[in-house]
């Protein structure tokens, strides 16, 4: 069997062997210990609970519906992206990514001040918007992490519509719109149903948002799996609701994907090179609705972010660094803020610098090196099962962690791995995008000329990918250092990164520290992201 | 020397038999159809794929296990893949980096290298700068570089115009022959094949059907798909061979083939066939008499359909002649070659 035909089983049998225990540790606890009858009984109990079933209904409620919100929203905006050479189509896409990468809190701050009580837009319009202490708050947060997820895997797809057939399309007297429903629709649905199930998932397993949002009315099964196993000390609850949360997830995606099947299986042709119109091809009236387009998801995506920005500095609605001094070794009535943190600011920097750059580093290498082997063959099958941890929730994974290493590896390593298993579906997709830069053959030309695999990889590989490797990197290290739920299930509480700090504020109703906080949080990122930015650009203009 | 010993690939829809062998000094051309299997000779060859079983044997050593690394093969493709980070002279100096060459000497090499493919002065450029012919240059020097054994080239023209082609082909010729290194040549232009083979074989689905010198093959081909292959045939059953001069066939019809029934057993170029004047009286040994229904103009010749009571015939004569004109056809004795 040759190494390509081999590589897809021993990498998915690598994975399960890594996911699997944790989960089966979550799932299966509670039973040792007690007898079988107690614990059947126990579950059953669980199950009998109607807060379990209505908790479960509003999972996916507000998942189906904030994935559905986001993929809609993205069309259009993955349709100028994939289709139009714009100025500042890529600050745009760099800009986008910006909710995603912030920690869960600081959007939940932000959507909090921008539409809650006493927030901008009440006292803009008067009246008291408290919908957005509901579900309506966790899908409009939600919707701003995930346009961004959407809006890239949809123009994604869109790229790899051999450009073609809009020609033939064209050539053929066929109107725009009739194009976009016959010809477009078709060939990117493939993106679009994989957009709605990531987005879905992450929605349907969101913990942050959920957890500060939600209070009891609104709890998530990923919120009760936490609130079971930490609050209730109820193993053999927690382990049922995970194993419920997992089916259901696995039963949906398995839907959707059933459902959406290509009859006859024909593939998109690609190959030929993207073909970016201009911006002035476009009809003026369509110009004018593209900018008002990317004006309201940029109003909806950042008017809250700035808010925070704005009541960072603001006290008593005059300019004050008050927050940043308090911060800064202040206090907060009569209470440290480093006592309130439980840490020293210099240390949460440290922490999680440390764990983010760690957490990257592994996971896109791992992703590297799969995306490596798999590049001419990824079947089905297995991009399933590496798309497993997005269902399998940071909670579950961490719990299982946990619950089967600790005491016997360090908890920042386990962290260090929940983060990398969390983050590699996503680091994975980004990887494979930017492998395609380097075809096949220029690996087999180098070895025809005596090199070896790892010669290739730092004569060849890395210096053509760089651009992507430095990318997908930062795309890790921002994802990591905004985990919120892995370092507080399994640090509980001794390993206090940003988000956990932000956790602890926001508890002691010291919001304004928290804001100031967030900011600090937010220069942190955009200086890494700028960074990155400005070293890719350089080595372009070398000729990349 | 190459030499390809019951070699099979399966690839489950798509199975491959090769046995070849490629001499020291020569230039074989494998020559198909897409999808039959040339590329992939190529690539078992270069240690890209693995063979489900067989030997392959560069210079006498069997290579069948190792890496193409450790093969000493150079390869170029189609699209030529030069490294987009590296400067020509970087690109041709990459396979002797990798020997750990000094680099006083593999400058040297580069050096000339960039002369025998007629590059110097180019050491410097960026690739991205290159001409589509340039590039190929470059993408030879750099497989010829590290002294191959072998030299394995997948369509190396076929991105270049046309009326560039010549020269490069000139230049790859002279390049060969210069090295005297075995190599192998994967096309499917026919000019390319022809001109450019000390050997030809022609492959179809998977197997090799015919190997040769360009000549016999064109002249004598063995089967149907590699007489249609190698240029225009007009091709005759027995039923219709038996309505023709006798001595225009090059041998007696052998039973067995005359029993054949409806599939064309012999075939003629079309260049075999002359015009004769309608005035003058018939040849010795007869002729065909036939109407021109469509003339092809291809500047120094024209390719003529001419309705015949054998059917359709495609005849290459001199430009002159006008549909609908009467024309007797002729050839000299032994003109059409029986298949097999």
């Amino acid at each position: 069997m040759s190494s390509s035909r081999r590589a897809p089983v021993l990498i998915s049998v690598i994975f399960l062997a890594v996911i699997l225990p944790p989960v089966l540790t979550v799932l299966g606890a509670g039973f040792a210990g007690s007898t079988a009858g107690a614990w059947a009984g126990q579950v059953q109990s669980v199950l009998s609970r109607p807060s379990t079933w209505r908790s479960l209904r509003f999972s996916i409620l507000q998942a189906a519906v904030s994935a559905a919100i986001s993929v809609a929203v993205a069309i259009p905006g993955a349709y100028l992206m994939s289709h139009y050479r714009f100025r500042g189509r890529q600050i745009i896409q760099s800009l986008s990514l910006v909710p995603f990468v912030m920690p869960s809190l600081i959007v939940i701050l932000a959507v909090i001040g921008f539409y809650g009580r006493a927030g901008l837009l009440g006292r803009l319009f008067g009246g008291d918007l408290t919908f957005v202490y509901s579900g309506v708050g966790i899908i409009i947060a939600h919707t701003m992490f995930n346009i961004s997820v959407a809006l890239r895997i949809i123009a994604g797809g869109w790229m790899q519509v051999d450009e073609r057939y809009r020609w033939v399309s064209a050539s053929l007297g066929e109107r725009p719109f009739s194009r976009l429903l016959h010809l477009h629709l078709p060939l990117i649905t493939p993106s679009l149903v994989s957009a709605f199930i990531i987005v879905f998932l992450y929605c349907f397993v969101s913990f942050g948002v959920v957890l500060v949002f939600g209070g009891v009315r609104y709890a998530t099964l990923e919120v009760r799996i936490f609130q079971e196993m930490f609050t209730n000390l109820n193993l053999t609850a927690a382990g049922t609701l995970a194993a419920l949360q997992l089916a259901v997830a696995g039963f949906l995606v398995s839907l959707i994907q059933y459902l959406t099947r290509k009859k006859g299986a024909g593939t998109v042709r690609s190959g030929r090179r993207f073909h970016a119109r201009r911006w002035n091809e476009l009809a003026r009236p369509a110009r004018t609705l593209a900018v008002l387009y990317w004006a309201a998801v940029g109003l909806f995506l950042f008017a809250p972010l700035l808010t925070v920005v704005v009541r960072a500095f603001t006290s008593n609605g005059r300019f004050s660094l008050i927050s940043f001094r308090a911060l800064f070794g202040g206090a907060v009535g009569t209470r440290e803020v480093s006592e309130i943190m439980q840490a020293q600011l210099p240390d949460i920097l440290m922490t999680s610098l440390g764990m983010a750059t760690l957490s990257a580093l592994v996971s896109s290498s791992l992703a590297y090196l799969c995306a490596r082997s798999l590049r001419d063959h990824l079947p089905g099958w297995l991009d399933t099962v590496l798309t497993m941890p997005l269902a399998i929730s940071g909670v579950t994974l961490s719990l299982g962690l946990r619950l089967l290493l600790f005491g016997i590896v360090p908890e920042l390593v386990l962290i260090v791995m929940a983060q990398s298993i969390m983050a590699f579906p996503l680091v994975f997709r980004n990887m494979r995008g930017h492998l395609r830069a380097l075809p096949t053959r220029y690996l087999e030309t180098g070895r025809s000329l005596g090199a070896r695999p790892l010669h290739l990889l730092w004569t060849v590989e890395v210096p053509v990918l760089w651009r992507g490797l430095v990318n997908t990197f930062a795309f890790a290290f921002a994802v990591s250092l905004a985990d919120f739920t892995s370092v507080l299930t399994i640090g509980r509480g001794r390993i206090v990164t940003f988000p956990i700090a932000m956790y602890r504020l926001i508890g002691f109703q010291s919001f304004d520290v928290a804001l100031a906080l967030g900011v600090v949080y937010m220069v942190f990122v955009g200086l890494i992201f700028f960074v990155v930015d400005i070293t890719s650009v350089q080595r372009e203009e070398a000729g990349l | 020397m190459i030499e390809l010993r019951g070699i099979r690939r399966d690839y489950g829809n798509f199975s491959l038999t090769a046995d070849l062998q490629i001499d020291e000094r020569e230039l074989l051309t494998l020559f198909g159809e897409s999808g039959s299997g040339k590329t992939t000779i190529l690539r078992l060859i270069a240690g890209f794929e693995r063979p489900d079983s067989g030997q392959i044997f560069v210079g006498g050593r069997e290579v069948t296990r190792l890496p193409p690394e450790r093969r000493q093969i150079g390869y170029v493709f189609q699209d030529y893949t030069l490294f987009p980070h590296l400067s020509v002279g970087q690109n041709i100096a990459y396979g002797l980096r990798v020997q750990k060459l000094p680099s006083e000497a593999r400058m040297r090499r580069v050096r000339e290298l960039l002369d025998l493919t007629e590059l110097a002065g180019f050491e410097d450029r960026a690739v991205a700068m290159l001409s589509g012919g340039e590039q190929q240059r470059v993408a030879l020097a750099r497989a010829l570089a590290p002294s191959p054994k072998a030299l394995l080239l997948d369509e190396p023209f076929s991105a270049i115009d046309t009326e560039r082609r010549g020269s490069l082909r000139r230049h790859l010729l002279n390049v060969q022959r210069t090295l005297q290194i075995p190599t192998v040549f994967v096309t499917h232009s026919r000019t390319e094949a022809l001109y450019l083979s000390d050997r030809l074989v022609i492959m179809r689905d998977g197997a090799i059907v015919e190997s040769g010198v360009p000549r016999d093959i064109y002249e004598r081909p063995t089967t149907l798909y590699a007489a249609r292959f190698t240029g225009s045939a007009n091709t005759f059953t027995h039923e219709k061979l038996k309505r023709l001069p006798a001595h225009w066939l090059d041998g007696p019809v052998p039973a067995e083939r005359a029993a054949d029934q409806g599939a064309p057993i012999a075939v003629l170029r079309p260049e075999k066939f002359e015009f004769t004047n309608t005035g003058q009286s018939e040849p010795e040994g007869g002729c065909l008499e036939g109407q021109i229904r469509h003339v092809g103009y291809f500047g120094s010749y024209c390719l003529y359909i001419v309705e015949t009571e054998l059917g359709e015939l495609e005849v290459q004569e001199e430009p002159g002649c006008s549909v609908g004109q009467t024309v007797r056809l002729c050839c000299p004795a032994g003109s059409i070659h029986l298949l097999g």
